[in-house]
């Protein structure tokens, strides 16, 4: 801050400007109410504000004393030259001594004079207000009762923080005179004394005050508080539409631009967890590169769809739609072992300037199809008015690093249960002799019940001799420390006829998993060009250029296959330089030596490993994309009542994926077939959008407010994917051109292409700001329909009744609402799903080229009808004790029928699953949120809201010939995810281990439970009961805390992958039963009888003097006769069998419990006090610590993180197949503003 | 002004209102396009699905159907391949087993990946839609094929599976219902086969088409190019093939119609090769597409099923010096440093030796053939060939008279060598064909004490038997597996597995989970679905 006087502050940035003196003015025209300009309000914004009038023209300061230069010869300065923009109403008599018209002049700006010489004034900052209190008129003390004198009452209205504040309602209480204040939050007024003026303006406390004063102006300045409360703001909902939320029928929840940006996202979804109520999301691991999926108010299709509509300044965007009805990793490892990333990830989180989610159907209603399961509108960041160009420069750096991974035993070594062991050639322990005095261990086996771990050298497959110790981190040495660093520079400016605010941002990113790692560079442009007073075009463009390479890989085949699973034995250090021979070969089988005897491994191994390595860490596939989004907007304001809006935008987007797998061997050992492959897809991905508004709004008086809207939507988008690749491996090695490939080059194409459009129209009314009533309907035209039946119309209507405005309530209401709303939103399959067609392919046949027609996998149905679904919904919205505590509670109900859905049919009846409209089903929620201040002073506030929702989708009713929906189908049909008619959706059921009369588990000859395959048992539900989250805020002096906490109760994960390593023994928990130490039983096994005995106590020795053994289990229950069990076994045969593969095993151990707690996100900021800041040039700088993913503080899944699934459908975010470890993140942010 | 206004009101209005309409018009028409993929056609065509039912990679030896399929299951239950003895090699692959009955049934989005039964009532439903009886007449003769194909493949299912969906399955694309078909009991299953296969082969006795139905029969027919009587020829053998294997369970009938069949050679012709006998000819063997280029070395070698079996090489071919050794084996050899020592004699892979032991030892034992088998991209899939046919009618002759029953077995074996060498000969890139034995070397090995067809009813039997499955092999899997269950020969030992339940190869598979979770009729046979049930041919102790 400059001090008074102080000369420095003159110096360099000075502007000398030449004056003139001005001329007599027309100070009748100052004077009278200028009713020409009205301010521009958002074009659709059907508020219900009284209708807004400026004070007199302004012209900026500069203007005005360059007049007066002009007129009198006076020179002025300006101290900074930002001041001579200031908007200022000119002095109506000229004729005044120039430090008088200075004053009026500079009355409300902020700013003052210092006079130099007569001749000469410079412009500076009028400084902080408690410094020098801003000059006000005197009050006239004995005002006569008779003094109904007409003042002009000259007004300024700002924030707390001294932030002009426009658009403020002005009135004279009692009759009907109005203004309202401009951008400087000016107003004029005529008014007498004794007058009451009432301000109010939307997020701001109501204040009333009188007018006062003597003189023919009177001078007010006033500050409004901000209303503690959502009630009042500005919100974008359907279309691009403008409402202030106190106006809104339904519910609808916001997020801003800083709970975006403020622990370092990559994204924009992943900040969303428990943020609103009732949206459920879903980060799948793998970092920055994987898909994040939004699930609003359960389920809302059973299988297509389930992601929300995603739109962006107005255009709707593509997410997954170009995958069709597969979605994104839906279909399993072997459809596509990489995890995928989707649409949304290329919002860049650091251009938003908030986001809304519209969730229930009246809200969504506009959007008709696809918006059933919701719509996220995005809103970019604009240019905002400033003094000068704005630049801020955001910097983000996070270290990622492996999270909540497995417990894993370091106890054992590879190995089966004894008579495995034995029958494989092993010793009993698992050891496998080399020769007469060399043991090794069985690298193959697929469980860990081998020899303890006792550091001895043993020979390894290698060909080295190696310690037979636990590699207690092997697993974790699967992934590495990260990073993600994100860099953001902006600069934004408006002027009278423009605003811009252009970004760029740069994210490296490297990702935890080994291998892969993602650069982006996203440019985004958004400005806004007043052409004329009438015409308004927004330019919106976004650029986004990228580059993957290699994606994280599932780990399904390390983590969740016999074949793979790593034994603690494993040295990572080894394999990591075995994958690949010293020439770059692939790893050499112990059974293809011949191929490089010298580096071929000695003995069989498990695999897996060392495949992932070749694929992720020597192979590459690089995705190169470069997507565009953009969009022009013409907003077109024919008279005060009737407003055109057309919107024209795209979202396109080139994709690259070029493969390059690398020779895996010397071509010298090729047979018909090589190997290696280059490969190169060029995807093509566009959406071209277009909509048109007409709206006509008139206040009929002050209690009606009315607006209608009519207009066309539309929409076309096209998908390409073209890919060419070298068959069967490369002639020459590793030389990656189409023209190497071994036999003729492959290539495929896949196109799809959807167009929709509709006519919509909506209206709004509102009775006196309190009440207000909004209908829409919407005429929808689909090609994914079969023609003749792809129309359909969409109805809503909603109401919102501010009813603390009428009622007289008690004084702690501050203010309540409820809201209720009705709407029906439809859905169609994915293109050419319904449709029934056939595929031909041209066969080279022994009768030449043939053609063979084949029928589809999936049956189409050429009958098929939109899905509909009603929604209602009930809120109730309050603020209590002045705004320090608020509620806010939402009900809401929907039926969706003729429920479309890919149904799974047996494949005896001629395909795989058959497109149907399959029945009723019937959504019910609840979602609450609380607000409070609960402590607030000076110095400290802190700030906190609570979520929870809960959502439960129910089958209603199911079509004729439909009993049940099987959704999920796993060990052999032992589990199974199904929608009964009924029920709720998601029930989880299992063959239940069997049981007498009285509920023992009935246990077989062998000693295992026995599985009772002729029922199933209902073990869960996958849905959660409860989700939400915990935020709170504190502010302290220059430091403000930030902590994101979400939660989910109840709900089951389908993990057979649990059950396998539970069998396999990798789990500390498996220790139990183990040895003595574990709990296991001692026994001996008799010679003559092969049985096993217990013994009375681990010291006993055996009769026969026969090994004693520690390791037996008795399971609890009763034999097939009803006897009590005693059968004893040996803990590697309960684990191997009782938590196998398939259907004989307790499937009740793969569908456990997810619930948890989470510390999602902690953010320690400070702001550098501006002091520091100022010297340095900046206007602000604040760094921050942050974290996410940093800790659960509890959750019911030890060995698997709550989060591990992926999958963009419902059924695949609650079934986990294996994929990776979670990642935790924690680094810094910088933001300076300048 | 205010008139202005109005008036340019409703010029905006008008004006949009046009350019809706055009846009509405246009856009409707564009709707009707973009329903469908322009990558797909809406017009079904009984010619062209009949030549998808015949382009079968069940049928022809793939990598899939290889690797998935017969060396994880029919291949080990009949050890017609080595594999090594991991305590899991006797379960059922669920995902796998589901695919092979999923080829059979439902349209495959891969060519070659099936719906024999889909198609086939496509074209039953195309076929009866016909109004015009002329060309009703002329397409009928795609019907007829279409339905031995079906047949043949559907007794497959049969032996694998017993109880089966079959007169109710397949409905989904032509009545367009979602009705679960019901399992129809296997031996009546069989029943229909036998019936169907008679009523096409007399439907094709002397037939004549148009011509111009021949040269489109001709063209789309990529298994036996349009030869009407080979077609006749193929209906006469798989019933033969499928009497036989009823032949135990009902004794009266199988023996009534084959011998009646074995008869009348005249009415009805088999592919046996009686006067002189050529694989590529006489057999009934869908080529590889010309563009195939894939081998079964990786099917093969990826979960190690290269071995030489035991049973076929140690105790059947090598004591009596079988002719077919060179074509189905290589000596192979193992590394020891540097140095490749290749073995001196053939030797197979114990099947009674622990993993570890056979892992170590892998080298000393020979291989399949790798010009025959493993880089041989040529081999057809066999659909059923004259040696085949022979042994049957061996058997036939043995049991029941009727005919020169060693004349037909050392026919068979004679052919069967032929047919190894075809194989072999097949292959051009990797290595030079074998020269096929001289006949006189062949009648040496007839006269070996093994093969010599002496002894007893038996003895004899075994003999055909066991001759039969060495010629089944591991192209033919599954026949071979339903022979060994029925005829309970060779007499295989296998190496227990100890997984509790699955100790020993099954004697049926289980249902896949597409039946036991979606089709409504399970609980039916959910009674029946144990791996240790057996198909009703199957009652020989």
């Amino acid at each position: 801050m400059w001090k008074k006087g102080s000369e420095s502050f003159f110096r360099g940035c000075f502007f000398a400007v030449a004056l003139l003196i001005i001329t007599h003015a027309n100070g009748q025209e100052a004077l009278s109410f200028n009713r020409k300009k009205a301010p521009r309000t958002p074009l659709h914004t059907v508020t219900t504000t009284p209708a807004a009038d400026t004070p007199a023209a302004r012209k900026p300061l500069f203007v005005i004393l360059k007049q007066l230069n002009q007129s009198k010869g006076i020179y002025f300065l300006f101290s900074n030259k930002a001041f001579g923009e200031q908007m200022v109403t000119p002095v109506p008599d000229k004729n005044r001594p120039i430090e008088q018209i200075l004053d009026n002049l500079l009355q409300f700006t902020g700013l003052k004079y210092k006079k130099i010489t007569d001749k000469a004034f410079v412009i500076v900052a009028a400084g902080p207000p408690e410094n020098s209190p801003p000059p006000r008129p005197p009050i006239e003390e004995n005002k006569t009762s008779n003094d109904k004198n007409v003042h002009l009452v000259k007004g300024k209205i700002t924030g707390t923080e001294g932030r002009p504040l426009p658009n403020v309602t002005v009135l004279v209480k009692g009759t009907g005179r109005g203004t309202s204040t401009n951008m400087n939050g000016d107003f004029e007024i005529l008014g007498s004394n004794g007058d009451l003026l009432v301000l109010s303006s939307v997020g701001f406390d109501k204040k009333e005050i009188p007018v006062n004063g003597g003189g023919a102006i009177i001078y007010i300045e006033t500050q409004l508080n901000e209303a503690q409360s959502v009630m009042n703001e500005v919100v974008v909902t359907a279309l691009g539409v403008n409402r202030y939320s106190r106006s809104l029928g339904y519910s609808l929840s916001k997020v801003s631009s800083e709970e975006i940006t403020s622990s370092g996202n990559t994204n924009f979804a992943s900040v969303l967890y428990g943020r609103s109520p009732g949206v459920l999301v879903n980060t799948a691991p793998g970092g920055a590169t994987s898909a994040v999926e939004v699930q609003i108010r359960g389920v809302n299709s059973l299988n297509f769809n389930a992601q929300p509509l995603y739109v962006v300044d107005g255009i709707v965007i593509r997410n997954t739609n170009e995958k069709g009805i597969t979605g994104i990793n839906n279909g399993g490892y072997w459809v596509d072992s990489r995890i995928r990333g989707n649409g949304i990830l290329d919002i860049n989180p650091a251009d938003i300037d908030n986001l809304t989610i519209l969730k229930g159907a009246s809200a969504t209603a506009l959007y008709g199809s696809e918006a059933a399961a919701g719509v996220v509108v995005i809103t970019t960041k604009k240019g905002a008015p400033r003094k000068h160009l704005g630049v801020s420069v955001n910097y983000t750096n996070t270290i990622e690093e492996a999270a909540f991974l497995p417990k894993y035993q370091n106890e054992y070594g590879p190995g089966l249960d004894r008579a495995t062991n034995l029958s494989e050639g092993a010793t009993e322990d698992g050891w496998i002799r080399v020769d007469s005095n060399q043991m090794r261990p069985n690298f193959t086996a697929w469980a860990q019940f081998g020899p303890k771990f006792d550091g001895r050298m043993v020979p390894w497959w290698d060909g080295e001799m190696r310690p037979y110790e636990a590699h207690k981190n092997n697993y974790r040495q699967l992934y590495r420390t990260g990073f993600n660093s994100i860099a953001n520079v902006a600069v934004s400016n408006q002027t009278d006829k423009a605003s811009y605010r252009l970004s760029y941002t740069r994210n490296d990113y490297k990702g935890i998993q080994l291998g892969g790692d993602l650069q982006r560079n996203t440019l985004h442009l958004n400005s806004n060009f007043k052409i004329s007073d009438k015409l308004n075009v927004d330019v919106v463009a976004n650029y986004v250029d990228s580059k993957v390479h290699n994606r994280p890989f599932q780990l399904a085949r390390i983590i969740a296959s016999y074949s793979g699973f790593m034994s603690r034995a494993d040295d990572m250090s080894v394999i990591l330089n075995k994958y690949q021979t010293s020439d770059g070969y692939k790893w050499v089988p112990f059974n293809e030596s011949q191929r490089n005897p010298a580096e071929a491994m000695r003995y069989n191994v498990q695999t897996e490993v060392f495949d992932f390595l070749w694929n992720q860490l020597r192979n590459s596939e690089d995705e190169y994309q470069d997507r565009f989004l953009n969009s022009v907007t013409l907003n077109y304001d024919l008279n005060k009542n009737l407003k055109f809006r057309v919107r024209l935008g795209n979202d396109f987007t080139s994709l690259k994926t070029e493969t390059r797998n690398y020779s895996e061997y010397p071509v010298a050992f090729n047979g018909n077939t090589s190997t290696g492959q280059y490969k190169l897809a060029n995807g093509r991905y566009s959406i071209l959008y277009g909509d048109g508004l007409v709206t006509w709004s008139k206040k009929l008086n002050t209690n009606w407010h009315v607006s209608a809207t009519g207009g066309f939507q539309s929409r076309k988008e096209q998908y390409t994917d073209q890919s060419s690749s070298t068959t069967d491996g490369f002639l020459k090695e590793n030389w990656f051109s189409l023209q190497n490939s071994f036999h003729p080059i492959t290539t495929t194409l896949d196109r799809s292409a959807l167009l929709k459009y509709a006519f919509l129209g909506f209206f709004n009314v509102s009775y006196r700001n309190y009440l207000f009533l909004e209908g829409t309907l919407r005429e929808e035209y689909s090609s994914t329909l079969p023609p003749g039946r792809n129309r359909y119309l969409y109805p809503s209507a909603n109401a919102g009744f501010v009813f603390s405005d009428v009622l007289d309530l008690p004084s702690w209401v501050s203010f309540g609402k409820l809201r209720a709303s009705f709407g029906i939103v439809g859905n169609a399959p994915p293109p050419y799903a319904s449709a029934v067609t056939y595929s031909q392919t041209t066969l080279s046949t022994i009768n030449g080229p043939v053609a063979a027609l084949s029928a589809q996998m999936n049956a189409g149905n050429n009958d098929i009808r939109p899905e509909n679904k009603y929604e209602q919904e009930l809120g109730l919205e309050t603020m209590l004790f002045k705004n320090r505590l608020g509620f806010d509670i939402t009900a809401y109900s929907s039926r969706t029928v003729d429920q479309i859905i890919q149904l799974s049919i047996p494949s005896s009846s001629g395909a795989m699953s058959k497109l149907v409209n399959a029945g009723e089903l019937q959504n019910t929620g609840l979602e609450a949120g609380i607000n409070a201040i609960p402590y607030v002073n000076k110095k400290i506030k802190w700030t906190t809201r609570l979520n929870m929702s809960t959502a439960r989708s129910k089958v209603r009713k199911l079509a004729p010939g439909v009993n049940r929906i099987v959704f999920y189908e796993a060990e052999q049909s032992a589990i199974r995810i199904v929608a009964d008619e009924g029920e709720t959706v998601g029930n989880v059921y299992v063959y239940p281990r069997l049981t007498d009369e009285s509920g023992h588990y009935v246990i077989g000859e062998n000693g295992l439970y026995i599985i009772d395959n002729t029922r199933y048992k209902k073990v869960g539900n996958v849905m959660p009961k409860v989700t939400g989250g915990w935020f709170n805020t504190i502010n302290w002096k220059k430091f403000s805390f930030d902590c994101a906490i979400d939660y989910r109760f109840g709900g089951k994960l389908v993990s057979p992958p649990l059950k396998y390593n539970t069998g396999a023994g990798m789990y500390k928990s498996t220790l139990q039963y183990r040895d003595e130490a574990h709990g296991g039983l001692p026994y001996y096994i008799n010679k003559s009888t092969n049985e096993k005995v217990l013994l009375p106590a681990h010291q006993s020795a055996a009769p026969d003097g026969g090994e004693v053994y520690h390791d037996g289990v008795i399971l609890p229950g009763v034999t097939v006769n009803g006897k009590e069990n005693t059968q004893i076994i040996d803990a590697a045969y309960y684990y191997t069998n009782t938590f196998y593969w398939g259907a004989s095993a307790v499937n009740e151990s793969a569908v456990v419990d997810n619930s948890y707690i989470k510390l999602r996100e902690v953010s320690l900021g400070y702001e550098l006090p501006a002091k520091v800041t100022n010297k340095l040039h900046f206007n602000s700088i604040r760094v921050s610590l942050i974290g996410r993913n940093l800790l659960y503080f509890w959750r019911t899944l030890k060995n698997l993180d709550p989060e591990a699934t992926i999958g963009s459908n419902w059924i695949r975010q609650n079934v986990d197949e294996g994929s990776m470890a979670a990642t935790r993140s924690f680094g810094f942010s910088v933001n300076m503003d300048f | 002004m205010m008139y202005n206004n109005m008036n340019k009101l409703s010029v905006y209005i008008l004006s949009i209102v046009v350019l809706l309409s055009v846009c509405t018009s246009s856009c409707q028409k564009k709707l009707a396009d973009l329903y469908y993929d322009p990558d797909q056609t809406v017009q079904p065509s009984i010619e062209q699905m009949f030549t998808e039912m015949l382009s079968n990679d069940r049928v022809r030896p793939s990598y899939w159907d290889i690797r998935t399929f017969v060396v994880m299951h029919t291949g080990i239950y009949t050890q017609s391949v080595g594999y090594l003895n991991n305590s899991i090699e006797y379960q059922q692959n669920a995902g796998y087993t589901q695919d092979r009955w999923d080829d059979f049934y439902r349209p495959g989005n891969i060519d070659g990946h099936g719906g024999i039964m889909a198609h086939y009532r496509l074209i039953e439903q195309l076929y009866s839609s016909i109004k015009d009886d002329k060309t009703k007449a002329t397409e009928e003769v795609f019907l007829m094929a279409a339905k031995v194909v079906m047949l043949d493949q559907a007794s497959q299912i049969v032996d694998m599976w017993g109880d089966i969906p079959f007169s109710e399955a397949g409905s989904v694309n032509t009545t367009g219902d979602i009705v679960s078909a019901k399992f129809d009991n296997a031996a009546d299953v069989y029943n229909s086969i036998l019936d169907g296969l008679k009523t096409a082969s007399t439907y094709f006795t002397n037939l004549q088409l148009p011509t111009t139905t021949q040269v489109t029969f001709t063209k789309q027919d990529i298994l036996l190019s349009g030869q009407i009587e080979k077609w006749q020829r193929y209906a006469n053998s798989i019933r033969l093939r499928l009497l036989m294997r009823i032949s135990f369970v009902d004794e009266q009938r199988a023996k009534n119609e084959v011998l009646n069949m074995l008869g009348n050679p005249s009415v009805y012709p088999l592919a046996d090769g009686a006067t002189a006998y050529t694989p590529a000819t006489t057999d009934i063997l869908l080529q590889p597409l010309t563009t195939h280029t894939d081998d079964l070395h990786l099917a093969l070698t990826e979960i190690i099923n290269y071995s030489a079996p035991d049973y076929l090489l140690n105790t059947v071919m090598k004591p009596s010096g079988d002719p077919r050794i060179p074509v189905l084996f290589d000596k192979y050899g193992r590394t020891v440093g540097d140095q490749f020592i290749p073995n001196t004699d053939y030797n197979a892979l114990p099947v009674n030796e622990t993993l570890e032991d056979q892992q170590i030892n892998l080298g000393r034992y020979a291989i399949v053939d790798s010009a025959t088998f493993l880089f041989n991209s040529k081999i057809p899939g066999i659909v059923i060939s004259a040696p085949e046919v022979n042994f049957l009618k061996a058997e036939a002759y043995e049991r029941w008279g009727g005919g020169d029953a060693k004349a037909a077995y050392e026919l068979a074996v004679r052919q069967s060598i032929a047919f190894y060498y075809y194989l072999n000969g097949l292959n051009t890139t990797t290595r030079t064909p074998l020269t096929p034995p001289a006949a006189a070397a062949i009648d040496t090995f007839l006269q070996n004490g093994q093969m010599q067809y002496t002894g007893t009813t038996s003895e004899k039997l075994a003999k055909i038997w066991i001759q039969k499955w060495v010629h089944f092999g591991f192209l033919q899997s599954i026949q071979s597996w339903s022979e060994y269950r029925r005829t309970k020969y060779p007499a295989l030992q296998f190496y227990p597995s100890t997984l509790p339940g699955y100790e020993l190869p099954p004697t049926r598979l289980v249902y896949p989970a597409s039946e036991t979770a979606y089709n409504t009729n399970y609980a039916s046979v959910k009674a029946k679905d144990l791996r240790t049930a057996k198909i009703f041919w199957d009652i020989k102790p």
